[in-house]
C-alpha cells in the first residue's frame, strides 16, 4: 500500500507544484507579448517619424535654389525699370520662345 | 510681374533689369529675337519690341522679326543693318555666360539683390521658372524689411 502511495504523492506533489508554474509561465509570456506589442508600437512610431523626416529632406531638396548664395551681376547698359538709384533690384534672365 | 511692377518697380522700390538668355539648343530663333529687341532698343522702343515678341512667341523668323520693327514704327532699314551686322550678339553672349556663372541654365529666372557701385547688382536670392506672386513678394520683403530701421 505504501508503495503505491508513494508516486501517487510524488504526483500529487509534482501537480501541485507545476500547476502554480504553470500558471506563471502563461502570465509570463503575457507580459513578454504585451511587451512584443508595445516595442511593435513604438517601432512604428519611429518608422512613422523617419518616413516624416525622409519627406522632409526630399521637399528641401526639391526646393534647391535655396542653395544659392550671392552673385555679383554686372547691369551696366542692361535695359531696366523703375528708378536706377533703387536699393533692390530684379534681374529676370529669360528668352522669347 | 505686373504685381512687381505695381507694388514694387513704380514705388521705386525696386530696380527691374532684363538679360537675355536664349536657349539656343531649344529654340533655334531664340537668339535672334534678343537681337530684335536690342535692336529695337537702339531706336528706344526695346519694351515694345519685347513685350510684342513675349506675346507672339510662334512665329519669330527673321522675316517676322522685321514686320514686327515695322509694326512698332522703326526705321526698317536702320533695324535690319543692326541685325545684319549682329551688333548685339556679343553682349547677350556676356548675359548668356553671367547666367551660366551664377547657376542659371533654365528660363525665366530671377536674380534679387541689392545695388551696388560700378553698375553692379549684389544678388543674394534666386527664384527659378514661373512662380507664383507670393514667391516674389516674400523674397522681396524679406530683403526690403532690414532697410526699415
Amino acid at each position: 500500500m505504501k508503495k503505491i502511495l508513494m508516486p501517487a504523492g510524488l504526483i500529487l506533489y509534482i501537480l501541485l507544484t507545476v500547476q502554480p508554474g504553470f500558471s506563471h509561465t502563461t502570465d509570463e509570456i503575457k507580459v513578454i507579448k504585451d511587451d512584443i506589442k508595445s516595442l511593435r508600437e513604438g517601432q512604428k512610431a519611429i518608422q512613422k517619424e523617419l518616413q516624416e523626416l525622409r519627406d522632409l529632406l526630399k521637399s528641401k531638396q526639391a526646393a534647391r535654389p535655396a542653395e544659392f548664395k550671392e552673385a555679383i551681376i554686372n547691369i551696366e547698359g542692361a535695359h531696366f525699370k523703375g528708378d536706377k538709384n533703387a536699393k533692390l533690384a530684379i534681374i529676370e534672365f529669360s528668352d522669347y520662345q | 510681374m505686373p504685381g512687381i511692377e505695381k507694388e514694387y518697380v513704380n514705388t521705386g522700390k525696386l530696380k527691374y533689369i532684363f538679360k537675355d538668355l536664349p536657349l539656343e539648343s531649344i529654340h533655334k530663333n531664340a537668339f535672334r529675337a534678343a537681337e530684335a529687341v536690342s535692336c529695337a532698343g537702339d531706336q528706344g522702343k526695346f519694351w515694345e519690341m519685347h513685350d510684342r515678341l513675349f506675346e507672339n512667341q510662334n512665329a519669330i523668323v527673321t522675316e517676322n522679326l522685321i514686320k514686327h520693327a515695322e509694326g512698332l514704327g522703326l526705321e526698317a532699314s536702320k533695324f535690319k543693318t543692326c541685325l545684319e551686322k549682329g551688333e548685339y550678339i556679343e553682349k547677350i553672349r556676356k548675359d548668356v555666360s553671367e547666367a551660366h556663372k551664377a547657376g542659371i541654365t533654365g528660363t525665366p529666372a530671377f536674380l534679387i539683390g541689392f545695388t551696388a557701385p560700378g553698375g553692379k547688382v549684389r544678388a543674394v536670392k534666386m527664384i527659378k521658372g514661373s512662380q507664383p506672386y507670393a514667391v516674389f513678394k516674400n523674397a522681396i520683403d524679406s530683403l526690403l524689411a532690414p532697410q526699415k530701421e
